[in-house]
């Protein structure tokens, strides 16, 4: 008998110390920190419990803005006059990096060879299968240019066309 | 004998009997229009190949690629009298390069061109009556 109420003793001691540490833990108000330099994303609702809130929209969508304000800007400082003149950004890029000058040689090569090919005012077969592989060669505003050129002296009849098919 | 040119004289007459086609057709054969301001063209791929009695027409479109990026399309044309009309485009968007890359048997072209040789407009129209 007397084990039993030894027993029970030990049982309810041990209930009411986790019982009163409980009490004590929950009684200690929550943490909370502030910082000064994080704006509030989330606005605590009045007369909601303290688990539910609402998302503060005007600053997430400042913070939204920033983010692809900086994206916007990184993109620019690589290629700004990629974007600005519809020339494509990897050959903007491509063309950039290839400008050595073997490359700018080929290149002034090819053209001469189109602007002599445009001089003898004929359009056949072989003008234009070195035009194809001259106009691989040259940069994008070359070959703009160079597209422009012909097309046009074929459009108003400077060039006579002679080829078996279509001129370019 | 007599019954070997019977049946020979029938199986010629087959032979040389046409493809019965049905539906509607409509040939279009190419057009090029030329002014100070540029440009113009149009006609379908089977009348300028099958069904025109001249051999000079044509019309059609042409897509080039460096393998990283398109560099250029160009749509080309010339009329039974030889007139030839070209226009280029090397930045001509999406939409322009999947018309041009539609182009097949059925296809009637139409492009327009400014007066420096630049593509303005392309249209494909893929329809059974170009057949």
């Amino acid at each position: 008998m007397s084990k039993l109420i030894a027993i029970g003793a030990a049982v309810l001691g041990i209930g009411l110390g986790a019982w009163s540490g409980y009490q004590v833990g929950s009684a200690q108000s929550p943490v909370s920190v502030a910082h000064a330099d994080i704006p509030t994303l989330v606005r605590r609702a009045a007369g909601f419990s303290a688990g539910r809130a609402e998302t503060d929209s005007d600053v997430l969508r400042a913070l939204i803005r920033e983010e692809m304000t900086a994206v916007i800007a990184q993109q620019d400082r690589r290629s700004p006059e990629a974007s600005s003149s519809g020339i494509s950004r990897a050959a903007a890029v491509s063309a950039a990096e290839d400008a050595s000058p073997e490359k700018v040689a080929q290149r002034r090569a090819a053209q001469e060879q189109i602007d002599a090919m445009m001089a003898q005012g004929v359009w056949g077969n072989e003008q234009r299968l070195t035009f194809q592989q001259q106009l691989v060669v040259l940069d994008p505003e070359q070959r703009e240019r160079a597209l422009q050129q012909i097309t046009a002296a074929i459009n108003n009849g400077t060039l006579q066309v002679g080829t078996d098919g279509p001129p370019l | 004998m007599k019954k070997l040119v019977i049946i020979a004289s029938a199986a010629a007459a087959l032979a040389l009997q046409p493809v019965a086609f049905a539906g509607y057709h409509a040939n279009s054969f190419v057009s090029v229009y030329k002014s100070s301001s540029g440009g113009s063209a149009y006609g379908s791929m089977q009348s300028a190949r099958y069904y025109s009695s001249d051999s000079s027409q044509y019309i059609g479109c042409l897509s080039a690629s460096d393998l990283v990026s398109s560099i250029y399309i160009t749509c080309a044309a010339r009329n039974a009298q030889n007139v030839v009309l070209t226009c280029y485009s090397t930045t001509a968007n999406g939409q322009a390069r999947q018309a041009v890359a539609s182009v097949n048997t059925t296809s009637a072209v139409y492009f327009a061109a400014d007066s420096s040789g630049k593509c303005t407009y392309i249209s494909i129209g893929n329809y059974s009556y170009n057949l």
